[in-house]
């Protein structure tokens, strides 16, 4: 895990830890404060228990930046190990809740291509430990929402085109978790099955845009970033 | 339409290729047909032809030709 800090305002600074799924590097976020910690997108980590237990927490809330099931893969490991409330927009909850769209596929078909290269037996222990599954979401936003928590105010906006189930949320006007609607210097995927290009261009970027730039982005894949320092957002005519 | 009219098809309409250049094509042989890709042209191949592929026959989807073989395992002949 890595640490970054965020600076909430002139005297609050948030400590953001994040783990990486390194099959295809999604990233997921633990926010802790007080007794309580916010996880965006979780994987399994058993540095994250630790984390957990050594800041005392006893409540936690899973955030889903959209419904791929390389940014849901660890929501029931944490619901065994805490109290868990997990929360997401209507329409990430609908399609997390059908066991069909929590689709390792992808994943399953990238750790077949490195053991093809190395000889190795990722693919063939990811199916032997893979158990399909559905989440029950207990907190659903219809969007655009605001609401509270854990101190802070979470604006949420719905930005499909990467997925239908795809939001993104600013936090105290201080950051912005993106999911995979924007990662830096790397073009959006919108070449799913279930992805839209089009919802993408006429409204995922346009909401991107009217952000404020100086925000900084916790995106779903790769490092965060200042949201002016992002140069995809240029190569896009709106 | 034949199978194999469905099945080029489909290829042509996921990559955005011609016809001929279905012949010899190979997973990662073109820009499109990667790992993303791929799940597109199992989801547009599961469509067309009424079936749900096992998981090992997606990641064995190697090739053009490959499809066809693994094809017949589902019925569907060439």
């Amino acid at each position: 895990m890595d640490l970054f800090e965020i600076k909430l305002n002139n005297e609050t600074r948030l400590d953001v830890y994040r783990s990486v799924y390194t099959p295809v590097n999604s990233n997921m976020f633990i926010i802790i404060r007080g007794e309580e910690a916010l996880i965006i997108d979780p994987n399994i980590n058993e540095e994250v228990i630790d984390l957990l237990h050594k800041h005392n927490v006893n409540e936690v809330y899973i955030l889903l930046s959209h419904e791929h099931y390389d940014h849901t893969s660890g929501v029931l490991w944490l619901q065994s190990l805490f109290d868990t409330k997990l929360i997401c927009n209507r329409i990430c909850a609908e399609i997390v809740a059908q066991q069909k769209y929590n689709n390792p596929m992808l994943v399953a078909l990238v750790l077949a291509d490195k053991d093809k290269q190395d000889g190795g037996n990722r693919y063939a222990e990811f199916k032997k430990s893979f158990k399909p599954y559905t989440l029950k979401a207990d907190k659903i936003y219809d969007t655009p929402c605001v609401f509270q928590l854990m101190g802070m105010t979470f604006k949420g906006s719905q930005t499909p085109g990467h997925s239908p189930g795809s939001w993104c949320l600013v936090v105290d006007d201080a950051f912005v978790i993106t999911g995979d609607t924007l990662i830096k210097d790397t073009p959006v995927v919108i070449r799913f099955i279930e992805s839209r290009e089009q919802d993408y261009r006429n409204i995922a970027i346009p909401y991107l845009k009217s952000l404020n730039p100086e925000l900084m982005v916790l995106p779903g894949h790769f490092d965060p970033f200042i949201l002016k320092d992002n140069n995809i957002l240029h190569t896009y005519n709106v | 339409m034949t199978n194999l009219e469905k099945y080029t098809n489909v290829f042509v309409e996921s990559f955005g290729i011609t016809a001929e250049q279905t012949t010899g094509l190979a997973y990662q042989g073109i820009e499109a047909w990667d790992s993303v890709g791929h799940m597109t042209l199992v989801a547009a191949i599961e469509d067309t032809f009424g079936i749900m592929m096992d998981t090992d026959d997606i990641i064995d989807l190697s090739s053009f030709e490959k499809g066809k073989e693994i094809l017949a395992k589902y019925n569907v002949e060439f």
